[in-house]
């Protein structure tokens, strides 16, 4: 189905502007808490895969913006 | 050795900054995704050559993250504002109501719709949307394309930092953490000066000096009131509807009493033909609420009782292995949910949604369109505004704004209240927003002020006013003017045609700065 947000392949292969930019930002937002989390905590294993997946974020971003 | 130490690290503190520039203005990027880029560059800088350890680079994004809850809780809010009074066609009943008013006279029609409405919409949309409303209806009424569009852009310039009900001046104060009450009292004079100069520039604009001669009555006494009102609202009232009241006031003059003056009184009036069924007061009823919601907390003991109620996350103490500390906090960058002005525009968009239910103007499918126009419209400007924001903070908490300070310090030195608003200039013209502009620039040029020892607060109003004047010649801002009078491809003629007011505006503030910071002692 056209304009479904979880259709990842689809957004991919269309190179879907709006809905790769709203998972970046989706991706961004639900990261925030993990990484404060990591960061909080002071657990450096936590911290590195939340930069990670802020780095996938931009990837997004990236690709798609 | 040490000069040499000092350049290199100055060098490399520039590089996420030029690479902001060269991607948006050599390659064409959006801001978004140049943000992205250069978030990610600042933060490998940071970690190779300024000591910056990977908790330090996490806290300092999660940092810039959390400072755009504020800025985005406005921009979203704001936009769905503007998206529900298009749904029902507001506008056209809004912009007819003030265009019958003004009568025949050419001159008054042109700043009445380009600048005071334009400042209007300024106040509570933004993002292009004065110019996207603007321009095509100056087109309409028989202006070319080119005079719209550069008109539309000249007008919203100088209402761009207190408007969209206030996201820039939300940037300058968290970038910047100066006195709020000291950055709207400069910011707002500096803004007049603005004001005054584009009237002048958008009649000259219009038919050269005839065009002046004819415009000037009309282009001072709106800039005087528009003026006069942005320094009362933003000192005095909330700084956040400055450009809105101010927008109101220009309206006002320009359309009630001006068309009476013995300068425009000889074209008859017309009357406004509303074809469309819904009267003036209800396509304006969300922007009246708003005001009433604003005056009836802001100006009332409510503010106190409810400003109790404050969100702001702690964060740890980071350290570079150069020795940049940035010290622990209990509450980073507070928000007060029930009066922050973001809660203020949807809690008006909720009641203007059940007043237009009650006067049977709301459909039951706009819900859903809003939301779907919402959310396209607002996800690149969220995206930007994310990734420049954590750029900038990386850029601050790893010492490179510092760097970047000291060492522009030294060259610009005692002119630099001159230079400090075309860097502003610089930030939009990249960017394409005073929002971006003063989160990119605002803290290095408070942090030149510093090293210095002169005003920072003049030079972050500096900042902001140079970042809204960017706007007219932003690329993305003449290419929204272009693209909605169906003239693509003449943007270099835009360009060409306001560049020069762009470079009179700059001057208009930078040589007062240097007269009160060098010899007023301000």
């Amino acid at each position: 189905m056209k304009n479904n947000l979880f259709d990842i392949k689809e957004i991919f292969k269309e190179k879907d502007r709006n809905r790769g930019l709203l998972w970046s930002v989706i991706i961004t937002w639900l990261n925030f808490p993990f990484l404060y989390w990591g960061v909080s905590a002071n657990n450096s294993l936590v911290i590195t895969l939340g930069l990670i997946i802020a780095a996938v974020g931009t990837g997004f971003t990236l690709y798609f913006g | 050795m040490e000069f040499e130490l000092n350049f290199f690290y100055w060098f490399l503190s520039f590089i996420p900054i030029v690479a902001v520039l060269t991607l948006i203005m050599a390659f064409s990027w959006s801001g978004g995704k140049s943000g992205a880029f250069s978030w990610f560059i600042a933060a490998v800088i940071g970690y190779l050559f300024f000591g910056a350890n990977l908790k330090l680079l996490a806290v300092a994004s999660l940092k810039g993250l959390w400072t755009t809850i504020f800025i985005l809780y406005i921009i979203w809010g704001a936009m769905a504002l503007y998206n529900i009074v298009s749904k029902i066609d507001g506008f056209e009943v809004i912009a007819r109501t003030f265009t019958g008013l003004t009568g025949n006279t050419k001159v008054l029609q042109l700043l009445v719709i380009s600048w005071g409405f334009v400042s209007l919409l300024q106040g509570v949309a933004g993002f292009g949307t004065p110019v996207a409303v603007a321009a095509p209806l100056l087109v309409g009424l028989g202006f070319s394309p080119v005079i719209a569009t550069s008109s539309a852009l000249l007008g919203r310039a100088w209402a761009v930092t207190f408007g969209s009900l206030g996201s820039s001046y939300a940037a300058l104060l968290k970038m910047t953490n100066l006195d709020p009450s000291g950055l709207a009292f400069w910011s707002s004079i500096f803004l007049t000066i603005v004001c005054i100069v584009t009237g002048l520039s958008i009649s000259y604009l219009y038919n050269g000096k005839e065009g002046l001669k004819k415009g000037a009555p009309a282009a001072l006494a709106i800039a005087i009131s528009m003026g006069f009102t942005l320094i009362i609202t933003a000192n005095f009232v909330l700084p956040y509807i400055a450009s809105l009241v101010a927008g109101l006031v220009g309206m006002g003059v320009g359309t009630l009493v001006l068309p009476k003056t013995k300068w425009y009184n000889n074209n008859p009036v017309k009357k406004s033909v509303n074809k469309n069924k819904m009267s003036f007061h209800s396509a304006f009823a969300p922007y009246y609420t708003l005001l009433i919601l604003a005056f009836g907390i802001y100006l009332t003991p409510l503010k106190s009782m409810l400003s109790k109620l404050e969100i702001g996350l702690s964060f740890p103490r980071t350290e570079t292995a150069l020795g940049i500390v940035n010290e622990a906090t209990a509450s980073y960058s507070p928000i007060s949910i029930l009066t922050t002005p973001g809660t203020l525009v949807f809690l008006s968009v909720v009641i203007s949604i059940i007043y237009f239910i009650k006067k049977g103007l709301w459909k039951k499918h706009y819900g859903k369109e809003v939301v779907g126009s919402l959310i396209k419209q607002a996800i690149p400007s969220t995206v930007t505004v994310m990734t420049m924001s954590m750029m900038a903070v990386v850029m601050m908490e790893t010492g490179m704004t510092a760097f970047l300070a000291k060492g522009t310090a030294e060259i610009a030195s005692s002119v630099f209240p001159g230079v400090s608003p075309f860097i502003g200039i610089l930030g939009s013209f990249m960017t394409g927003s005073n929002t971006s502009s003063n989160i990119v620039f605002a803290a290095f040029q408070k942090d030149v002020a510093v090293f210095l020892g002169i005003n920072s607060l003049i030079i972050a109003s500096l900042q902001t006013t140079g970042g809204a004047i960017g706007t007219i010649i932003s690329p993305m801002n003449v290419a929204l003017g272009t693209g909605v009078t169906k003239i693509v491809g003449k943007e270099g003629e835009i360009i060409k045609k306001t560049i020069i007011y762009v470079i009179i505006m700059g001057l208009s503030v930078g040589i007062p700065a240097l007269f009160l910071i060098y010899y007023l002692g301000f």
